[in-house]
């Protein structure tokens, strides 16, 4: 695995300057095309009936009468129908889709066997409907992020094997020596999330360890979700999308293997920051802490090294939809991630611990960052995909503002109803009721911006379905959707 | 990065380092705790050791019955998204101040649980002791029904669909809800609200919900 | 490295138009569409370093990290909970506070719930305990709810109310009589009211008592067969309650 130190920059792996190099991308690109836009439509059908979901929860949080008395649609199965029609419907879906797409591009290797792949797509979302239905049917397990009762997961963890494993056949027939930082990334994530998974299924649903082990499990689990999946994966998204779109390098290798490996040691402790005061011995906890402030490290080095690549070309990422949106996820994990190690310091835990605070935080974290992220994804993948323009530039920047602005407001009114209601809540003096009934108003504006975010994915979808079954004028539309009247050639 | 078994490597001993680390470890530390009585003595053959005092009831116990079932119901219910069951030692939170609890929850209170359900949310109070909180079975039935009766402005949802309301067949049931009068959520008159077997062990359940003993790690202090 | 990336830039420009070209000829190149052609070129890294000031800063992280684990593990114990933990202090000792303040802290945990913590109660639901004769007349009559419970209709302060009040004897919800006698003393001072003290004696005596009782009381039978008041409590303070309860309950 030596570098020829003879190649000229022509032949360089990762040059798509020339013919071939460009022929080869459009074989990869044809032999993902079916299960690619089998995984984006099942991921966009997932997020419209999450947002559903979503806003019967947000609604039913304030009022609990919303919506009638079903024992079906009572809180604690909406919420949790809510999260995993996100987390592993829109989240999986859209991983499956641009992750496996970057790979095998990255590696210029196309997919094989494509039909295995949208087989197993199907299963992976047959297992997840049932999980989901099994979920508001009352077989809900109530443990944090795996309430899939036990007779959909081993679909679940079947199908996804068959997925994941085109990552990495991907990998393991790619062309050329040098493996680029979002490589590494996904990578370590398809390989991570099993791991994962099953243990926590192992060790909380099918043979439960003992007393808190399945708590602590529970966490690391959840919390590396988060850290091992989805921002791996985002961030392969963001190392590729940037770079590709402006058509300049990342600005540091360097920084791009520190950042790497400081998460990779440094995340999959910090779970146990959600168990601070909780009932396990204290140096686990101290653990987590540690891990959560390490964090910091990984951050900071990912912030400069895609803030440096985008450094004077702010008009070019704000005309292009793909990075429009990527940046704003990028932005979001530097400040998601910075709030997230202030969270665990004991003195802070103590007020956001059990309070909605939390739940704004995670947002912010699926949110703000990934799901900004996957969406300039999508902007960038789909032309490619499907040889058409997106068909409207202002159906994006509806997407994008009300996104932008739906989840601001979600994350300042959680987070700051939520300091309060823990200054309260650390507070005996004031009865219990009262510290309840005054974080109304902030569960409101949460509601507020449930139909923000709603507005923006139906403009979302409108565009790409539009797009998919586009009638002549779109197909025949020429050059790039941009956000930007400007008359230079531009990149989307 | 070219040095690809150092990168195949790394990925795997990363997760293994904390797998190993925070799920090994502590299976390890507290997998094997058992149920011990509230205070520990000297050894009568080595002063040196503690023991479990003979004789002395065994700490902490497993729900039995309806209460077993009646956690199936909160299971099912999602209770546990808006209510922990966890206190935090005093000088850290108000949970003692707030009597959600006489002394901090440690690792031991849960052993005997199949599903341990800490929570991460106090959108509700914490329920680890609501079973030694003056609150009767007729009070949590009525809250269950509709908690604006017993407690005005909570934003619980009411689980209705856990009680019958029937008409009133010569007697009124036993077990029938009794509202206060002139309540508003109350039943049409000649009718009357009667828990399904559901609610009476969730009920069951919250009641048995104590920690009204001591541990040799976490004495009630008085 | 720059003269490489510019070399390489020019090249592109070049290797694209002869692309075009051939993409008119060559069949397989037909299907390297526009969106394709318009593409930059697949992602690479440059070389700038990282900032000295950074290592430092996350040197210093990493050795605070260190020693926030040395002092807050609690020597990795499975019993240690506390971050401050030391295996040699002693049991901690509970702080002593009065019997006033104790008693609050009681009634907001056990009663507040139903009586409200301005103790008003709930019209209709939950009587009032402010201002109530029950709760500021002879202290026995306190000591006899708490102790048993009260079933059945009670009239105070001119209103009937039928409810159930659970007992915190040692048949019931097991209040210790520490804290019987502290929130008994709480709510007879609080809100304007004005009685005496009730101590843990006054309620052990009263526990021992009605030890055997099993049913709660009616308020009929409340006011039967008083004691008398014990004598170290006859303060002259309860002279003066009697026209304050009065006063709360015209209020």
């Amino acid at each position: 695995m030596s570098d020829s130190p003879s190649k000229s920059p022509q032949e360089s792996p990762y040059s798509s300057s020339n013919e071939a190099v460009r022929a080869e991308l459009s074989e990869i690109d044809a032999s993902i095309r079916s299960a690619a836009l089998f995984f984006v439509i099942s991921a966009i059908s997932w997020l419209m009936l999450g947002t559903i979901f979503a806003l019967l929860a947000a609604f039913k949080a304030h009022e609990p009468d919303f919506a009638g008395t079903f024992e079906f649609l009572t809180f604690g199965r909406v919420r949790s129908a809510h999260l995993n029609a996100m987390a592993l419907g829109w989240g999986n879906n859209i991983i499956f889709a641009v992750g496996l797409w970057i790979m095998a591009r990255l590696c210029r290797a196309p997919i094989h066997h494509k039909g295995i792949l949208l087989i197993a797509g199907i299963f992976w979302n047959i297992g997840l409907s049932v999980g989901i239905f099994g979920i508001l049917r009352g077989d809900i397990t109530s443990v944090e992020w795996l309430e899939i009762p036990h007779y959909a997961t081993p679909l679940l963890v079947i199908s996804y094997a068959l997925i994941g494993v085109w990552g990495v056949m991907a990998f393991r027939f790619r062309k050329g020596d040098h493996v680029y930082v979002s490589q590494w990334y996904i990578l370590a994530a398809l390989f991570w999330f099993p791991w994962l998974y099953v243990v926590a299924q192992i060790m909380i649903i099918w043979f439960p360890a003992r007393g808190v082990v399945q708590s602590v499990t529970n966490w690391w689990f959840a919390h590396n979700v988060l850290g091992l999946w989805l921002t791996p994966m985002a961030l392969a998204t963001a190392y590729y999308l940037i770079p590709k779109v402006l058509g300049r390098p990342i600005y540091s290798y360097y920084l791009s293997v520190l950042g790497f490996w400081a998460l990779a040691i440094f995340y999959n402790w910090a779970g146990v920051h959600h168990l601070i005061g909780g009932p396990i011995p204290v140096w686990l906890i101290s653990a987590g802490i540690v891990a959560s402030v390490m964090m910091v490290i990984p951050v900071i080095v990912v912030g400069i090294n895609h803030h440096m690549s985008v450094v004077g070309l702010h008009k070019e990422v704000w005309r292009s939809p793909t990075l429009r949106f990527v940046v704003f996820g990028a932005i979001s994990y530097t400040l998601v991630s910075l709030i997230g190690s202030a969270m665990a310091l004991r003195t802070v835990n103590q007020i956001t611990h059990f309070t909605h605070f939390t739940v704004g935080h995670a947002h912010h974290g699926v949110y703000a960052f990934f799901t900004m992220i996957m969406f300039g994804g999508v902007y960038y993948m789909m032309p490619r995909l499907l040889k058409r323009e997106w068909p409207s530039a202002g159906l994006i920047k509806i997407h994008f503002w009300c996104c932008a602005i739906g989840i601001t407001i979600m994350v300042v009114a959680l987070q700051v109803g939520g300091w309060i209601q823990g200054l309260e809540m650390n507070n005996a003096e004031i009865p219990f009721l009262e510290t309840v009934q005054n974080t109304i108003p902030w569960l409101k504006a949460r509601s507020v911006s449930g139909i923000f975010l709603t507005v923006g994915h139906v403009a979302f979808a409108i565009n790409f379905f539009w797009m998919l079954f586009a009638a002549g004028a779109v197909r025949a539309k020429q050059g790039p959707t941009l956000l930007d009247d400007s008359k230079e050639g531009g990149i989307a | 990065m070219k040095n690809l078994p150092l990168l195949f490597c790394g990925i795997f001993f990363a997760l293994a380092f904390s797998f190993t680390g925070l799920i090994l470890t502590s299976n390890i530390q507290l997998g094997s705790l058992t149920q011990t009585t509230e205070m520990l003595v000297p050894s009568d053959a080595d002063p040196s050791i503690m023991v479990m005092a003979e004789g002395e009831p065994l700490f902490p116990t497993k729900p039995v019955g309806l209460a077993q079932q009646g956690k199936e119901v909160y299971i099912s219910m999602g209770c546990m998204y808006c209510h922990s069951q966890q206190v935090r030692r005093a000088d850290f939170g108000a949970d003692i101040d707030r009597g959600w609890g006489p002394r901090q929850t440690v690792a031991r209170d849960y052993i005997l649980q199949e599903r341990v359900l800490l929570g991460t949310m106090r959108t509700g109070p914490d329920l680890v002791h609501v079973g030694g909180r003056p609150l009767n079975a007729d009070w949590h039935h009525l809250h269950l029904y509709n908690p604006q009766i017993t407690s005005k402005g909570s934003t619980m949802p009411p689980y209705a669909f856990l009680y019958e309301t029937r008409e009133i067949d010569g007697a009124p049931a036993t077990d029938a809800l009794q509202f206060p009068p002139n309540s508003e959520y109350g039943p049409e008159p000649g009718y009357e609200v009667v828990p399904t077997r559901r609610a009476k062990a969730l009920v069951e359940y919250l009641l048995s919900l104590k920690i009204n003993y001591s541990l040799p790690e976490a004495p009630i202090l008085e | 490295m720059m003269s490489e990336d510019e070399k390489k830039s020019s090249a592109n420009t070049v290797g694209r138009e002869a692309m075009e070209k051939a993409a008119m000829q060559d069949e397989h190149m037909q299907e390297v569409h526009a969106q394709l052609m318009r593409e930059k070129e697949e992602p690479h890294e440059g070389f700038s370093p990282v900032p000295i000031f950074l290592m430092f800063f996350f040197a210093a992280l990493c050795f605070w990290g260190g020693v926030y684990l040395v002092e807050h593990s609690g020597g990795y114990r499975w019993d240690a909970y506390s971050p401050d933990f030391d295996p040699n202090a002693g049991a901690p000792k509970p702080v002593e506070i009065s019997l006033f303040d104790r008693g609050a802290k009681v009634y907001r945990n056990q009663c507040a719930q139903c009586h409200q913590a301005d103790g008003n109660g709930v019209p209709g639901v939950y009587p009032p305990l402010a201002g109530s004769d029950w709760v500021v007349g002879h202290p026995q009559v306190m000591a006899r709810i708490l102790i048993n419970g009260l079933n059945g209709p009670i009239v105070v302060k001119g209103n009937t109310y039928n409810g159930n009040m659970p007992a915190f004897g040692s048949s019931g919800l097991a209040l210790s009589e520490k804290d019987i006698a502290a929130v008994i003393t709480y709510v007879r001072q609080e809100w304007g009211n004005a009685a005496s003290e009730v101590t843990e004696p006054m309620i052990g005596d009263y526990s021992a008592l009605y030890a055997g009782r099993s049913t709660p009381w009616q308020a009929a039978e409340l006011k039967e067969g008083l004691g008398p008041i014990p004598e170290a409590v006859v303060q002259p303070v309860a002279e003066e309650a009697t026209p304050a309860a009065e006063a709360a309950t015209a209020n």
